[in-house]
């Protein structure tokens, strides 16, 4: 299953806000998604899932995708985390 | 890598059902409307849910026609989930009187109570799914954030 190590750089981490713009990404691709965080692994479609990792400013998660637009998936989940979900210039 | 056993609430929000479900949170004001607004802030946008905030004096034989005649009217045709907050209290009672008429005008409602943000965020996570779906979970949801955190 493709896959990528994506850092949470934002200064907030994954808070609500953050897990809402990820789920929404992930939810826009028929590929099943997965997000991990040390030894838990939730769909990142699931907002409560990935607000429930708590994934705090320098945590490294792991993106998994499969299906058939998996590595464009992993590309935009890629340049949200790169954007800092929007939320820093 | 370590994989968590995911329940099946937690797989993929795909939708079961093409119409959806009307989705309305009835509690103690200002509860209802505090909770949609901090949806809308989770994502960013604004979100088709119905907060009715009760307030002090409200009773179910006073309230349920206003309801039942404003929740028929936004019916798709795949029912009612309606979530409130107190079993017993106002709300919940003016929910479970609505339901009731809906049920007699064949409209499915399912009452759901304690609502909190996780059982809201989640419904609305998997809003295209039916009826009975959708009740299930806003009740996992519900009691998915509740743990003792220190």
């Amino acid at each position: 299953m493709p896959q990528i190590d994506l850092l949470v750089s934002n200064k907030l981490g994954l808070h609500a806000r953050a897990a809402g713009k990820l789920t929404k990404t992930a939810g826009q691709f028929t590929s099943d998604i997965f997000i991990t965080k040390e030894a838990r692994r939730v769909n990142a479609k699931s907002i409560m899932g990935v607000m429930m990792l708590a994934a705090g400013k320098g945590t490294t998660v792991t993106i998994e995708a499969e299906g058939d637009d998996a590595q464009e998936a992993l590309q935009e989940i890629k340049a949200l985390f790169d954007d800092k979900f929007g939320e820093e210039a | 890598m370590a994989k968590e056993r995911m329940t099946p609430a937690e797989q993929s929000p795909k939708p079961s059902c093409t119409t959806a479900v009307v989705i309305a949170v009835m509690a103690h004001a200002p509860l209802a409307s505090a909770l949609k607004e901090v949806a809308e802030h989770v994502f960013g946008e604004s979100v088709d849910i119905t907060a009715i905030d009760v307030l002090p004096g409200a009773c179910a034989a006073d309230s349920t026609g206003a309801l039942v005649t404003r929740l028929s009217g936004l019916d798709r045709g795949a029912g009612v989930l309606l979530l409130t907050d107190l079993p017993g209290a106002s709300p919940a009672n003016i929910c479970a009187t609505s339901a009731s008429a809906l049920l007699n005008k064949t409209i499915g409602c399912t009452v759901i109570t304690g609502v909190n943000v996780s059982m809201l965020l989640r419904v609305l996570n998997y809003r295209h799914q039916s009826l009975d779906e959708l009740a299930q979970q806003a009740i996992e949801g519900g009691r998915q954030t509740i743990a003792r955190l220190t």
